[in-house]
């Protein structure tokens, strides 16, 4: 239905790289043939590891290669949280502030991040490096606080000190490579 | 063709048809909003909750099928409270400090 | 990095577990196919396929009493006998990995430490109700976890048991794993069945039922994860040796998540029906010696419950429903004399008001006047008649939402009113706080 443009034919060529359509492949084949849909959330996982955010270029690309209407995919993107629609600190850091955690000094390891980075809630430091958000419950209240890096990795037990050895740790993994890494975050 | 009643008038509508259709057939009104006849049904706006004789909930009429010997009831206390307060409050009252909300009265 | 390999404080390796079934015997590193089979793990699937028939697996599980360990508790049984098990034509079987409501991380450990369990469990459903593919749906925010499970996945069918003829069996089950991105909404199943179409979690109504309709229009069940993973001792060991594990009507275990002023967090697999008292001593008690003040023992959605009425019941369906309740998930979040049940309330209430899918006015609007109602009687901003009316207002979205998010966020309004009316009226009357510190 919508119009299908070659990767070929794209105007500055593809913004996915070929590992990355290798990734949606696979995702695609997990679901019955005519339901390419179905894959259009891993699509926009895979595309935002490595891009670092889900752009209008994204958007239209995976709509495309999905057979989608560009306004169906931005439905998925704008609905599930995890997705940014805007660019974000090369680290995006999501600190659970929900009930179980707070009980548990979730609220504190907020306040810490905030303090050591100089930021609040969904801003990002003069530096590039990180973007702070607030989260909703990740299903491992038992590990309060909880954090999320990147969506992907998940940081339990968030007390001071491990909150500096994680930044520490991020900050020199961002100097000792200038770019993002082969396959994105 | 099933038979039902509504507001204790008895209707026909073919199979399929929605508690909606049984009741504009009749030329009752049901408040509603995000309701069209040429639109798809969303049910999502709540102004059409009816009373349905066994039903536990008020149903929306018109994402409700109909059923052999059914019957509904439009405007019982049932259908009116849920009809008014499906938004949370009175529509004739606001929570203090935050504006009226009238939607399609 | 980001956590040690031998956690700081175990969530599920406590040896506090009382019969444990599905979290027996395991170790942080003891996920692979290797492990679950030594630990007896796919004789359940080989009894199964080989020696019963699907309508023989069905009768088992429902002489279990096993129920839904999601939050419904709908008799699984039963469900399953609504699939048209003998009709031809392509149905679904689908795993409610989406844990989202706030307190509960059981269906984690499960996954993470004994995913094999649950593919096994989904094998048998997928045998007993004529499936033969299926979908494990796992939230995105524990994307490890869906990796490992993926892995689990690779493992069972280079062993052949997912996949083409199991077992030389001639039945196939293909199962493969989706990932969800940041929406509680996707708990409630039509919603995730949408999401799995690749579309907004928005839910469907109902009915038609996923059984009649689900996936793709198919005919669909869907179970949690808990439930899944408890099918595999039901085969092995009978369903009425499940049921006398437990009490009439609530027979197994259950893993409740308990979490919040205590000094050990975590999962606690112990049979329903063990007094809440119990699970409260193996969880290690009050934290630092405080006194109990109020548990919400299902998960945040449930009513909240004082301490005393909380320390007389146990943990079964029945008994927390007697006591003004439900069990849920059997997420307990156990709240100390020093917390303020309005702050308790108001960050519990904002949640319900971010996770609104948005598409029903009831819930839509109503999850934001009940937050910002309930933000102004904390900041000391609220008037007299704001309590009836938060309380009307909770009532009115009650049963007139297109799903049940609406009732979850207007339940615990009511429940906190109900039980801790004065702290409100204090914050009211004299615009601060009773209690003094909060969250």
């Amino acid at each position: 239905m919508s119009v299908q443009l070659s990767l070929s034919e794209r105007p500055s060529g593809p913004v996915l790289s070929a590992e990355a359509y290798k990734k949606i492949d696979r995702e695609i084949a997990k679901y019955p043939a005519d339901q390419r849909q179905s894959a259009v959330m891993s699509a926009l996982t895979i595309a935002q590891r490595e891009v670092g955010w889900v752009s209008p270029e994204v958007e239209a690309e995976v709509a495309a290669y999905l057979g989608m209407p560009p306004i169906a995919v931005h439905e998925v993107a704008t609905f599930y949280n995890m997705y940014d629609l805007t660019p974000t600190g090369r680290f995006k850091l999501t600190v659970c502030t929900n009930l179980p955690c707070a009980l548990r000094n979730a609220n504190h390891a907020a306040d810490t991040l905030k303090a050591k980075l100089g930021i609040g809630f969904n801003e990002t430091t003069a530096d590039g490096l990180f973007t702070l958000k607030e989260g909703e419950c990740m299903g491992a209240c038992g590990d309060a606080p909880v954090m999320l890096v990147n969506n992907h990795r998940m940081c339990s037990w968030m007390s001071e000190d491990r909150i500096d050895a994680l930044l520490n740790e991020l900050r020199s993994e961002a100097q000792s490579s200038t770019s993002r890494p082969e396959g994105g975050r | 063709m099933i038979e039902l009643e509504v507001d204790g008038q008895k209707v026909e509508v073919p199979e399929g048809s929605m508690v909606m259709d049984a009741a504009n057939k009749l030329g009752l009104y049901v408040p509603h909003f995000c309701y069209h006849k040429k639109l798809s049904i969303a049910a999502n706006c709540r102004m059409c909750l009816v009373e349905v004789e066994k039903a536990p909930k008020a149903l929306p009429a018109c994402a409700t099928p109909v059923t052999p010997g059914m019957r509904v009831f439009t405007a019982s206390s049932k259908a009116k409270t849920a009809q008014k307060k499906r938004n949370g409050i009175s529509a004739d009252q606001s929570p203090a400090g935050l504006p009226d909300l009238r939607s399609g009265w | 990095m980001g956590a040690p390999e031998i956690p700081l404080i175990d969530t599920c390796f406590h040896g506090r577990h009382i019969s444990p079934q599905i979290l027996a015997g395991l170790t942080p590193d003891g996920w692979t196919i290797k492990d679950y089979v030594a630990r007896g793990g796919y004789e359940a699937l080989k009894k199964v396929v080989r020696t019963m028939k699907p309508e023989e697996v069905i009768a088992e599980i429902k002489a279990s009493g096993l129920r839904g360990r999601g939050g419904a508790g709908f008799p699984t049984g039963l469900k399953w006998s609504f699939m048209p098990a003998k009709l031809p034509i392509q149905k679904y079987l689908v795993c409610n990995s989406d844990e989202g409501e706030p307190g509960t991380f059981k269906d984690r450990d499960i996954l993470r430490y004994n995913p094999h369990i649950v593919i096994e469990g989904m094998a048998i459903a997928a045998y007993a109700m004529g499936v033969t593919r299926g979908y494990n749906y796992i939230h995105g925010e524990i994307w490890e976890v869906y990796e490992r499970f993926e892995q689990a996945l690779d493992e069972a069918r280079a062993a052949g048991l997912i996949g083409e003829n199991i077992l030389s069996s001639g039945f196939s089950f293909e199962l493969q794993a989706h990932h969800g991105y940041g929406a509680y909404i996707c708990g409630e199943e039509t919603a995730l069945l949408e999401s799995l179409e690749g579309k907004k979690g928005q839910p469907r109504f109902k009915p038609p039922f996923p059984a009649s309709f689900g996936l793709y229009g198919k005919p669909t069940t869907i179970n949690n994860t808990e439930t899944f993973a408890a099918v595999p001792w039901i085969i092995r060991h009978g369903g009425q040796a499940y049921l006398e594990v437990g009490k009439p009507n609530n027979g197994g275990t259950k893993v409740f998540s308990i979490s919040g002023d205590v000094e050990r967090p975590g999962n606690y697999e112990i049979p329903l029906g063990t007094p809440f008292a119990k699970l409260l001593e193996l969880a290690g008690g009050m934290r630092d010696g405080k006194r109990l003040k109020a548990v919400i023992p299902g998960g945040s959605s449930m009513p909240v419950l004082p301490a005393e009425i909380m320390m007389a019941t146990d943990m079964d369906y029945d008994s927390i429903a007697k006591a003004g309740s439900m069990l849920g998930s059997g997420a307990v979040i156990v709240m100390d004399e020093t917390r303020c049940m309005v702050r308790c309330l108001l960050r519990l209430s904002y949640f319900y008001y971010e996770e609104s899918c948005g598409q029903c006015t009831p819930c839509r609007e109503g999850t934001g006047w009940l937050w910002r109602m309930v933000n102004r009687i904390e900041k000391g901003q609220g008037s007299p008649e704001d309590l009836a009316k938060l309380d009307e207002v909770a009532g009115n979205i009650m049963g007139r939402t297109i799903c049940a998010l609406g009732d979850a966020a207007a339940m615990p309004v009511r429940a906190f009113l109900k039980h801790f009316r004065a702290e409100f009226e204090h914050h009211i009357v004299h615009k601060r706080c009773l209690v003094g510190d909060a969250v």
